[in-house]
């Protein structure tokens, strides 16, 4: 049971950090990024080519992947969500779905649609306290509380957080406070693409690196969202955390392969039964 | 009349592909002086005063801030340029403290942070309850508080001209006193104040001029007292009086 626990809160935090992505882009442009799946899934193959193709340390690789993963990110508000922001979010939506399929398949043309991974040396778990905890779990426990920190840090304590909260409460009494919204996207694209990079990484370390492995998260990371109270980072996380509990947990009595119903299951009873999630503002519209 | 801070002329504004709302309006503001603008409902008032600050991109005309044209800027450059605003409804961010909302104001319109508590001290003179306010949220705030905060966070990066869109709207009796007042004081300390006021008669005690807008069009323009002294100040309200006799700055 413990050990289920804690494999439940390692899957969470690798949720946490594409969650916390889709949350400030929801929270900043008013739409809901179905692109972060694949988004995920760049971040992954651009730190693979760092890392695999061209033999750099997979700490730097990462690194590099999330930079790099912030720079497509940028390229797509530049070229597709900009054009489009005064539509309504159903349009934005739609249009993040187009993303997700043309870098899907940027990565299938640069990378193939093989099963690939990280160079990684393989090693045995650590024993503790009876439980069994592998390097990979460790390196995600602290990348993800790290880079989370990173964000409170932001949000919290910068002026860049203050405009990002600002841009995301009230557009025009932002600007009427001298600050430039665009730039604000900018920088939420960049944030968001340094998370959905990083998170990328450790999905790849926990698993496999395929074309494919973002798609796997896309249910888990909007139901988090949705039950952490849609546009609030902070409850993106605690939502991801349970997500990945229960669907741990789930495990208990059912087949590992309805996993991804739980999630499932969880965003129909939150929009059921509080729709505005457990740290979320009701609100009539918005 | 001493140098216009503000002239506007001919101006047209309206939303998306709709027909214009605001009408070839123009005026000016004095140096100094606090001006009212009122009228009717739908005469255009918030839409004019949104393209005044940029949050509405006019269609024609020219928008002149202290001699230079600020037209086609957008609400952040107007901002900088010296322009501050209180809109009526949502002018505070409410998930952010006091505070914030004073910092906010200021770092991004002043680019630096020197000033900054100074601009505070300055605000909180005017607005004493703020002052030991200051880690509060501004969403847990009565009408009236929030009304004050959104006031002194247009005062901190210190504006040339302030814009207020109904300032007493939903106050309480008390606030709309301590409003008047605070709009007085802001003044008497050097800045040009341009109002839109449903609250005639204790707008224009306070003010230099009043400008009757109504749809979308100036009708008048005239010292405030002869406004208020009009014989039938209801029809000049309305924009049916005979503006000529009422006459004009």
């Amino acid at each position: 049971m413990l050990q289920l626990l804690l494999n439940g809160v390692v899957s969470g935090l690798l949720v946490a950090l594409p969650a916390i992505a889709l949350s400030l882009t929801y929270g900043v442009l008013n739409f809901p990024n179905f692109a972060i799946g694949s988004m995920i899934t760049m971040g992954a193959y651009i730190a693979l080519f760092f890392n695999v193709d061209i033999g750099v340390p997979l700490l730097l690789a990462a690194g590099l992947g999330a930079v790099g993963l912030a720079c497509v990110a940028l390229i797509a508000d530049r070229l597709v969500y900009r054009p489009l922001r005064n539509s309504d979010h159903v349009t934005l939506l739609v249009a993040s779905m187009g993303v997700y399929f043309v870098l899907e398949n940027v990565v299938r043309f640069l990378w193939g649609s093989d099963i690939r991974g990280y160079d990684i040396a393989v090693a045995r778990p650590h024993r503790w306290l009876g439980l069994r905890v592998n390097n990979e779990q460790i390196t995600i426990l602290i990348v993800a509380l790290l880079a989370m920190v990173a964000v409170w840090f932001i949000l919290m304590k910068t002026p860049l957080g203050r405009a990002m909260r600002a841009v995301s409460d009230n557009p025009d009494l932002a600007g009427v406070r001298g600050i430039n919204r665009n730039r604000v996207i900018g920088a939420v694209w960049g944030i968001s693409g340094v998370l959905a990079g990083f998170a990328g990484v450790l999905v790849g370390m926990d698993g496999v690196i395929d074309p494919l492995m973002g798609w796997n998260y896309v249910l888990p990371v909007f139901a988090a969202v949705i039950l952490g109270g849609i546009g609030n980072p902070f409850g993106a996380v605690i939502g991801a955390i349970l997500i990945g509990v229960a669907e741990e947990l789930s495990t208990l009595i059912l087949p590992t392969t309805y996993r991804q119903a739980v999630a499932f299951l969880i965003i129909v009873l939150v929009l059921l039964l509080r729709p505005h999630g457990l740290f979320g503002k009701a609100r009539i519209s918005r | 009349m001493s140098n216009p801070i503000l002239t506007v002329s001919k101006l047209r504004a309206g939303y998306g592909s709709g027909g214009d709302i605001i009408k070839g309006a123009g005026f000016s503001v004095s140096q100094g002086a606090i001006s009212t603008i009122v009228g009717p409902n739908g005469a255009g008032k918030s839409t004019l005063i949104k393209s005044l600050v940029g949050l509405l991109t006019p269609r024609d005309g020219t928008i002149t801030l202290n001699g230079k044209d600020v037209t086609q800027l957008d609400a952040p450059a107007k901002a900088r340029a010296g322009l501050g605003y209180v809109p009526q409804e949502h002018n505070v961010f409410r998930n952010m403290t006091i505070g914030e909302n004073m910092t906010l104001a200021y770092e991004f319109i002043a680019r630096e942070t020197k000033g900054l508590k100074a601009a505070r001290d300055r605000v909180f003179d005017i607005f004493p309850d703020l002052a030991h306010r200051a880690g509060d949220m501004a969403g847990n705030l009565s009408g009236g508080q929030r009304q004050m905060l959104a006031f002194g966070c247009a005062l901190m990066p210190d504006p040339s001209l302030l814009l207020l869109d109904e300032p007493s709207a939903g106050l309480s009796p008390k606030y709309v006193a301590e409003m008047f007042q605070a709009v007085k004081a802001v003044n008497q300390a050097g800045v040009s104040i341009l109002m839109i006021e449903q609250n005639v008669k204790e707008a224009m005690v306070i003010s230099e001029t009043a400008i009757v807008l109504v749809a979308g069009q100036v009708r008048a323009h005239m010292p405030a007292l002869d406004f208020l002294n009009h014989p039938d100040i209801h029809a000049l309200y309305m924009g049916t009086a005979d503006v000529a006799a009422a006459g004009s700055v």
